[in-house]
Parts: C-alpha cells; sequence; structure tokens
C-alpha cells in the first residue's frame, strides 16, 4: 500500500494557512495610504495567482484529454475548472471588499477585476456548456475544446484590460505596490498556503469525479 | 473545384437564394440601434460618447444570433454528417465555414455602418475607411471564435442562447480593443496611430485561427 | 449511357490490405452513448460483391453501427477497415464508402445538382458535371435542378442515394433503405444493388424486415442487445424461414446457437456446433 499524502498535505496546509494569516495581519507592516484595509491584498492576489493556475490545470486536462480519450483526464479538466470558478469569484469578491473602503465604489474597472470578472463569464461558461452538451462523451470533448480556448484567450483578456487602462481618463488602481520586505514575505506565505488550498480541492473533487465514473462502470457492469 | 472554395461557394449560394441570414441579422442590428440612438438622444451630452459601443453592440449581438443560425443549416437534414463522410479534412471544414461566417458578418458591418451614420452619429461616415480596419479585424477573430463555438454549441441542448454566452466573454478581447480603436479613429486618428491596437487584433485573429483549425475535427467528430 | 457505378480503375481493387481484402472489416467495435452500450464487440467482414443484412429491431443499434462503418462514429475501442485501410488514419479511405441514412444529408436550400457537384468536389472528382448528370439520370431523378427541401421524402431518399454513389464507392452502406419505397421503386433499387454487388461492391443494409434481407443479401447478422450475432448464409432460404430464425435469435439474444439449418437446410457456421 502506498501511503496516502492527504495528512502531510493537511498538515502542511494547517501550518502555511497559519503562517499566512500571521504573516497577513500581524507581521506585514501596515500600508500607509491604505492602512490595514490593503491587507486583503494578502489574500486576493494570491487567489488571482492560484486562479490562473487552475485555468491552466483545466486546460492541461482537455488537452491530454482529446489526446487520449480517457474520461479520468475529463475529471480533472472539470475538477480544476470549478475550483477556478470558485477563485475566481474570491478574487471579485475580495477586489470588490477592497475597493469599497479605499476608492468609495464596489466595482472598479482595474484591469486585474476586469480579467477575473470576464474570465469569471468564461468559466461560468463552460460549466454551463458541460451541463448542455449531452452525452458523456461529447460533453467532455465540448469542454477540453473549451476549456483550452479559455486559456488560451487568459493572456489576451489581459492584455486588452490594460490596454484598456492605458486609454481611459477613469484613474486606475495598480496592485504593483513598492513592497517592503515583510509585505513580500506575507504575500509568499499567502501565495504558498493558497496553492495548498487548491491542491487539496481539486484532488478531493478529482477523486470523487473518478469515484463518479467507477460507480457508473460498476453500474452498467451490472445492468 | 477546390473544396474549401465549393463549401463557401455552397454557403454563399444558400444565402443568396434566402437571404435569411443577412436579412434577419441586419434587422436586429437596426432595431439595436434604433434602441441605441432613442437612449442617447435622452441624455444627448452622452451620445457621441457611446458610437464605438453602439457599433459593436449591435455587431456582436445581430453576429451571433446570425452565426447560430448558419451552423442550425448545417444540421438540417444532418448536411454536416454528409460533408463529414467525405475525405476533406476538418480544418478545411472549417476555415470553410469560417470564411462563410467572415463574409455575412462584413455584410452586416456594412449595413451597421451605415444605419449608425444616419441614426447615431454622422462622425461615422466621414471616418468609415479608417474605422472599417479596426471592425473588420475583429470581425475576423470574432468569426473564428465563433465558428468554432458554433458548431459545437448547435449540438447542445440549449443550442441558439448558449453561443452568446460563450462567446461573447471569449471575444471580449476583440470588442475592448476594437471599441477603443474605433473610439480614436472617430477623434481623428490615422491610421498609423492605430497601429498598437490592429496588432492585437490582429494576434488575436492568428490565435483563434489556429485553435479552429486544431481543435474543429474535435468539435464535428463524434 | 453511364453503368451502375462500380469501382472502374479509379481505386486499386484489391486495396493495399492484403490480409483485410474484404471491402468493409469491423474489429471488435464497442460504442457507447452515455450511459448506454449500443454495441458490444461487434465483428463483421463484407467482402467485395457481397451482400449483408443487419437484421435488428428498432433501437437495437442498427443505426449506430452502420455510422461506425461509414466512420461518422469513432468505436470506443476496436476498429474498422475500409478497403484494407483505417478511415481515421487514411481519410482517403472514405472514397471508398457510400451511406444512406435517415436523413438524406443534403442541403435543403440548394438543388440535387448542386448538392451532388458539391460532394463531387469535395471527393475531388476531375469529371463532376458529367458524373453529376450520369448518376441523376441512373437514379431517374427528374427534378435536379429544384432545391431539395421542396422535393417529396421518397425523391430525397434518392437524392441522397446519389449522394451516396456520385465517387463511385466500393462500399454501400444503407439504413433501412428499402423501407418506405413504393414497390416499384422497393424494385428498383434492389435491382441497382444486386447490380453494384456483381461489379464487386459490398452492400451492407440494415433493416428490420427479413423479407427485405432476403432480397438485397446473401447472408445477415442480427444485432440485438448491442451484440451482432455470427452471419448466416441466406442462401436457400425465403423470408419466412429467415423470419423464424431472426425471432429465434433475437429471443435467444445474438451469439447463442442458431437453429437456422432446421428452419432453412443452410449450412450454419456459428460457434458451439
Amino acid at each position: 500500500m502506498r501511503r496516502s499524502p492527504d495528512g502531510p498535505l493537511a498538515g502542511a496546509l494547517l501550518v502555511a494557512m497559519l503562517l499566512a494569516l500571521y504573516g497577513a495581519f500581524v507581521y506585514a507592516q501596515t500600508e500607509r495610504v491604505m492602512g490595514d484595509i490593503q491587507r486583503i491584498f494578502y489574500v486576493h492576489l494570491p487567489l488571482a495567482w492560484v486562479g490562473f493556475v487552475a485555468f491552466g490545470h483545466a486546460a492541461w486536462g482537455g488537452i491530454r484529454y482529446l489526446a487520449t480519450g480517457r474520461r479520468e483526464w475529463d475529471v480533472v479538466s472539470a475538477s480544476a475548472a470549478e475550483i477556478g470558478v470558485l477563485f475566481a469569484t474570491l478574487v471579485i469578491v475580495t477586489g470588490s471588499l477592497w475597493a469599497r473602503p479605499v476608492w468609495g465604489t464596489w466595482w472598479t474597472w482595474d484591469p486585474q477585476l476586469v480579467t477575473y470578472l470576464i474570465l469569471w463569464f468564461i468559466y461560468v461558461g463552460y460549466l454551463v456548456l458541460r451541463a448542455a452538451a449531452g452525452d458523456d462523451a461529447r460533453q467532455a470533448r465540448f469542454a477540453a475544446v473549451f476549456a483550452i480556448a479559455g486559456f488560451v484567450d487568459v493572456p489576451l483578456v489581459w492584455l486588452s484590460a490594460r490596454y484598456l487602462r492605458a486609454l481611459s481618463p477613469v484613474i486606475f488602481t495598480s496592485h504593483s505596490i513598492g513592497l517592503a520586505p515583510s509585505m513580500a514575505w506575507a504575500l509568499l506565505a499567502g501565495l504558498v498556503a493558497w496553492s495548498l488550498v487548491y491542491v487539496a480541492l481539486v484532488r478531493t473533487r478529482i477523486r470523487l469525479g473518478l469515484l463518479e465514473v467507477r460507480v457508473q462502470a460498476l453500474e452498467d457492469a451490472a445492468a | 473545384m477546390n473544396p474549401i472554395i465549393a463549401l463557401v461557394w455552397k454557403d454563399l449560394s444558400i444565402e443568396l437564394r434566402t437571404r435569411e441570414l443577412v436579412t434577419s441579422m441586419s434587422l436586429v442590428a437596426f432595431l439595436s440601434l434604433v434602441i441605441l440612438g432613442l437612449a442617447a438622444r435622452s441624455t444627448p451630452p452622452a451620445a457621441s460618447g457611446i458610437t464605438p459601443a453602439a457599433l459593436w453592440v449591435t455587431v456582436a449581438f445581430a453576429a451571433t444570433l446570425g452565426l447560430a443560425r448558419a451552423h442550425a443549416l448545417d444540421h438540417e437534414r444532418e448536411a454536416l454528417q454528409g460533408l463529414l463522410l467525405t475525405p476533406v479534412s476538418r480544418s478545411a471544414l472549417f476555415v470553410a465555414k469560417w470564411a462563410s461566417n467572415l463574409i455575412l458578418v462584413l455584410v452586416l458591418e456594412a449595413a451597421v455602418l451605415l444605419a449608425s451614420t444616419a441614426l447615431i452619429d454622422p462622425g461615422i461616415g466621414r471616418r468609415a475607411s479608417v474605422l472599417a480596419l479596426p471592425l473588420a479585424l475583429g470581425a475576423v477573430g470574432f468569426t473564428a471564435t465563433g465558428t468554432l463555438l458554433g458548431a459545437m454549441t448547435v449540438t447542445t441542448r440549449l443550442r441558439e442562447v448558449l453561443l452568446p454566452i460563450l462567446l461573447l466573454p471569449l471575444a471580449l478581447p476583440v470588442i475592448i480593443v476594437s471599441v477603443a480603436a474605433i473610439a480614436r479613429a472617430l477623434e481623428g486618428a490615422g491610421v498609423a496611430a492605430l497601429a498598437g491596437p490592429l496588432k492585437m487584433l490582429a494576434a488575436y485573429d492568428v490565435v483563434f485561427a489556429a485553435l479552429g483549425v486544431w481543435l474543429f475535427a474535435h468539435v464535428v467528430e463524434e | 449511357m453511364d453503368r451502375w457505378p462500380v469501382p472502374t480503375g479509379a481505386h486499386d481493387p484489391d486495396g493495399e490490405g492484403g490480409a483485410r481484402g474484404a471491402s468493409v472489416v469491423a474489429e471488435d467495435v464497442w460504442r457507447a452513448f452515455g450511459r448506454a452500450r449500443v454495441l458490444r464487440g461487434a465483428r463483421l467482414e463484407a467482402p467485395p460483391g457481397s451482400g449483408i443484412a443487419i437484421l435488428g429491431p428498432n433501437g437495437a443499434g442498427k443505426s449506430t453501427l452502420l455510422r461506425v462503418l461509414a466512420a461518422l462514429l469513432r468505436p470506443q475501442r476496436g476498429r474498422v477497415w475500409i478497403c484494407g485501410d483505417d478511415p481515421w488514419t487514411v481519410p482517403a479511405a472514405r472514397r471508398n464508402v457510400g451511406f444512406v441514412g435517415h436523413e438524406p444529408m443534403l442541403y435543403g436550400g440548394l438543388s440535387v445538382a448542386e448538392n451532388l457537384r458539391l460532394f463531387a468536389s469535395l471527393y475531388g472528382l476531375p469529371d463532376a458535371r458529367a458524373r453529376v448528370e450520369a448518376v441523376c439520370d441512373l437514379l431517374g431523378i427528374g427534378r435536379r435542378h429544384e432545391p431539395v427541401r421542396r422535393l417529396s421524402r421518397g425523391m430525397q431518399q434518392r437524392a441522397a442515394l446519389a449522394r451516396a454513389l456520385v465517387h463511385r464507392p466500393r462500399v454501400l452502406l444503407l439504413d433501412e433503405a428499402l423501407t418506405g419505397l413504393d414497390p416499384e421503386a422497393a424494385q428498383r433499387l434492389a435491382g441497382f444493388l444486386a447490380e453494384f454487388r456483381a461489379g464487386g461492391g459490398a452492400v451492407v443494409m440494415a433493416t428490420h424486415s427479413a423479407a427485405e434481407a432476403v432480397r438485397v443479401a446473401d447472408r445477415a447478422h442480427v444485432l440485438a442487445g448491442g451484440r451482432l450475432g455470427e452471419a448466416q448464409p441466406l442462401a436457400g432460404m425465403d423470408a419466412d424461414a429467415v423470419q423464424a430464425w431472426y425471432g429465434w435469435t433475437v429471443a435467444a439474444g445474438p451469439g447463442a446457437v442458431t437453429p437456422a439449418s432446421r428452419a432453412g437446410g443452410a449450412a450454419d457456421r456459428g460457434p458451439g456446433r
């Protein structure tokens, strides 16, 4: 029997999350202009980065599915996309929470938020497509194609959102704040912790999906 | 005859006979422009600002409807299955359908330019020669994406409803950049000043053309 | 006048397949739709000149089997060979197949002639125009310049047959092609198919009627519950005998020992005898 990495993963996640919370709320120095509100940045930015990774993971699962035709890869792709939608939602929510006290508005057309809003639409579309596609094989094929197209779109969305900022007279916010060392460490801790959250969630979701596939196979064999 | 030309000719001759796609797309576009024009009338200062967006909102929604219908035509009497029986490569099928869709959308854009000159902003007509470039390059990418996705959505349970849900977010980069370029063209910028956005549009076009050529077989083959 | 479209030097009649000299071979083909396994390990071989009937009740998977043979559906397991080539890796193998399904697979907005010219160029025929006229003459399609959508269902079906024949295939796959035709048209089609086979073409026809099977085929498989039975030679059997054998096989499940010799006196090549 292979030892399951679940135990060590849970332990590492716990430690990393505690460190990240400590880093965000205690260790990092208070930002001069925005004050304590800026601490949401240590959650917001890691969520955004890990969200990109999730969408890349979904596209990778799609590429592998198209190459091999194995249901397992479709499960990987669907799981990553679902968790990616969750992360994208959190990115938008934390962005709004941040914007409200700092700029007095729930929504700014900040390039990063715009990018995430569009990505949110793309991957919610992905979930709708899966639900509407029909039989399993077609669902997996269409989902794979769309996951690939969606991920290829990510840099284009980002470039166009930045281009919008370059043109618009509205004052845009930038997240590229000059980081003090304590802030950089807190950010790094957040990144590690949220990456581990992603790994834990996606592993669980994939396991669930694989079990569903197996249950189906057993039912079909019994039929 | 070259298979791609034969396929495009097939789509165009069906359309020339019925004119149902161009007619319905243009009517939707015309209605959209009337609504936008009326809405802008009630807030005059904003009127000139909405022009670039009005063009693309109109084109994007009318074109999405048209593309969904264009793909539905391929599924009547299972005609597409007949094409799949032949040895023609699936990439060639994509390129042909893309070309047909692009021609449709370019016709639509010409109609929208004319109608919006009359209804929204006479400046459009004066700057049409410069405007046409971002609008057409946008149509290239929009239809490449729309052809790949339209072939998919037409066989799903939601059919026509699903295409805008998938296509509009994927094509948003095209719309954003094209709208920005059109806005600058309306302010008097020449083609040279639009090099940046035009390059981005071209990049999107190339990327999604490549995706379509690569992935179309997975979309149409069962 | 053009003869019935049989292989005429456009393709090498023996193919390169060597051991796979048959026109169509299905090797252990599995195909599911979602949860429903429609085909479970179908094996079939159609040598040149043969006529094979796939007998099965409605919903047995006959259409799926024919679509797999026509390379419209990719088998999830197993392979299909057309004249020695796998159409999924050698697209040119598709030139050897003509397929008539339930739908005509033609564009309703185009005339029969326009549709056929389109398909002629997709198959890369050098003599498209003449070929289209010849096929229309052969099948007695008079209103070839009217949009397909205005034609009667029977005429659309005939146009579909023209589409399936325009590129001179060596294999003809027919899904319930005789069903719904008037007796005279069915008679003509059966005559055509006999001529097609005499010229070295292979015919595979799905049907639920034993009478049609006897009329067109020289052997039959029963497809039921996703399983395709062994080939049963039909020589010497009349429609009633085939019906008896068919009914028995569906009831017992294909793959069971068939009492064909009792029913019709034909040699049984099934396993377990």
